[in-house]
């Protein structure tokens, strides 16, 4: 499936920026739970991967992340981002989305301001305000947002389990469909589609507060 | 009338039985229920659903007379504890959820905790045939020094029975407030087809989710951990403690749960028919 999705210059220019490896939210710390199901051989090739990867895009967090960033500007984001916040499954995860949501929101107000909420920000919610911010639309942010979800987890399965670049890449290639498929339900979603089925990655994130040895943080 | 009741009977395991069959789509029911530093406040009842309170008793017995949930049925549980007291609710016996061509049934559960009261909320498991429908939502509301135990357990068919389960349609919700904020949320789906991924279900017949809000929550953690198996979590953070239990049937979940009670609470509060 492919959509035209036309953006301006500069909006492309921030949108690279807010999700690139390199914009410091110290990402490359965070696995999500798949250190673990790497550690119990769960995943363990690049099919494995492809289907631990697919359902999270799917029918997991991936997929409540890009239902909240296309909420994003028509909640109030205050109570969204409570709701964000109250999602996550375990310790490490909740963890894990605000650690980077609080580097997000600390990186991105180099940009502007994001008038965020109070407290703690759940990940999807400040960078869905740092687009809404610069008026990127969800056409273009939430395909963007789940690639990098994608590929910042294909490279802990890289360097962990191990694979070659060329087969992170080609997962990354198998992914794109997917991306697209959720990009386009996630369009047309509201909070009542907020759900997931991810059960045995909900778990891996839980088994991963006592993995050891352990490289990542989540 | 009796030759035709005992047809109905015989059929297939998945098909409602008759008392459900014969208000097909229309079961309603409610219950609410108010317990006070005197004990119990209201009580009220409406359509299929009955509860049980033995005069004394700190349990509650929850009883469906529909004889299982069809598409279409709708429930509304709404309990409220306060001033000190205590109560532990649990259903008579696991439900069972039947094949529907229409829409999901409903199940509503509401309850405000107060003034360092204890409310355990711990029905037997629910049991989803193929191609059956339910939406489940649960609303808890606390304040800073009250307890909360919540759990649903779900078995998708009876595999000692041999059947199999393929697709339904399932939504659980629970949205957990305390002091007003939003602590908890779970959104579970699974429309259609079974996921059984390695990130999903896995092989798995049954799961549960057990949720516990108690200043004392997050010290439990490590003794909860070497009761599980290895397709299971436990974490707590921020005052509460979660759950997440996979097992291959509703045998070996019920099994866990088991051993698990005893540890989250004393054993005047585990419901007894749970031990029966």
């Amino acid at each position: 499936m492919t959509t035209a999705t036309t953006i301006e210059q500069d909006q492309l220019l921030l949108l690279l920026t807010f999700l690139s490896p390199a914009f410091p939210t110290g990402a490359f710390a965070y696995s999500h739970g798949l250190e673990q199901a790497i550690a119990s051989g769960a995943v363990s090739d690049s099919e494995s991967l492809t289907g631990w990867l697919s359902a999270l895009l799917i029918r997991g967090s991936a997929w409540n992340d890009a239902v909240l960033l296309r909420a994003v500007g028509r909640e109030e984001l205050a109570s969204l981002n409570s709701l964000a916040l109250s999602l996550s499954a375990s310790r490490e995860r909740h963890l894990e989305t605000t650690a980077l949501g609080g580097s997000f929101a600390a990186s991105a107000a180099v940009f502007g301001d994001l008038a965020l909420p109070e407290g703690e920000t759940a990940y999807p919610i400040a960078v869905g305000a740092a687009a809404s911010a610069a008026g990127i639309s969800c056409e273009a942010l939430i395909p963007a947002y789940l690639h990098a979800f994608a590929a910042s987890l294909v490279s802990v399965a890289v360097r962990l389990v191990p694979l070659g670049q060329t087969s992170g890449l080609s997962v990354l290639a198998r992914l794109m469909p997917v991306i697209s498929e959720v990009t386009q339900r996630a369009l047309g979603s509201t909070l009542d589609d907020l759900g997931s089925a991810t059960f045995l990655s909900d778990i891996a994130a839980m088994r991963h507060e006592f993995q050891e040895p352990r490289i990542f943080r989540t | 009338m009796r030759a035709i009741i005992e047809r109905l009977e015989n059929r297939e395991a998945d098909e409602a039985p008759l008392t459900a069959r014969l208000h097909a789509e229309r079961a309603r029911g409610s219950v609410r229920l108010s317990m006070g530093t005197t004990g119990l406040k209201t009580l009220r009842e409406e359509g299929s659903l009955k509860i049980r309170l033995p005069s004394g008793s700190s349990q509650a017995i929850l009883i469906n007379t529909a004889g299982g949930i069809a598409g279409g049925d709708r429930y509304r549980i709404d309990i409220e504890a306060s001033g000190e007291s205590r109560l532990a609710i649990a259903s008579q016996a696991a439900e069972r959820v039947y094949r529907t061509l229409g829409p999901s049934a409903e199940i509503t559960v509401s309850h405000r905790v107060r003034d360092r009261a204890r409310l355990i909320w711990l029905p037997q498991e629910t049991i989803l045939f193929d191609k059956s429908g339910l939406s489940r939502r649960l609303e808890v509301d606390l304040d800073r020094e009250s307890f909360f135990l919540g759990m649903e357990s779900t078995v998708l068919g009876r595999r000692e029975s041999g059947e199999r389960i393929r697709e339904i349609a399932f939504r659980e919700n629970w949205s957990v407030r305390r002091e007003g904020r939003l602590l908890h949320s779970e959104r579970l789906k699974i429309d259609g087809m079974l996921p059984r991924g390695i990130a999903e279900l896995g092989n798995a017949g049954a799961f549960a989710t057990l949720l516990l809000v108690s200043p004392h929550a997050e010290a439990l953690v490590e003794d909860c951990r070497a009761l599980l198996g290895s397709r299971s979590g436990v974490s707590a953070w921020d005052g509460r403690l979660v759950i997440r239990l996979l097992e291959e049937d509703g045998f070996r979940l019920r099994k866990r749960l088991l051993a698990l009670f005893p540890l989250l609470l004393p054993p005047a509060e585990i419901p007894r028919v749970w031990l029966i």
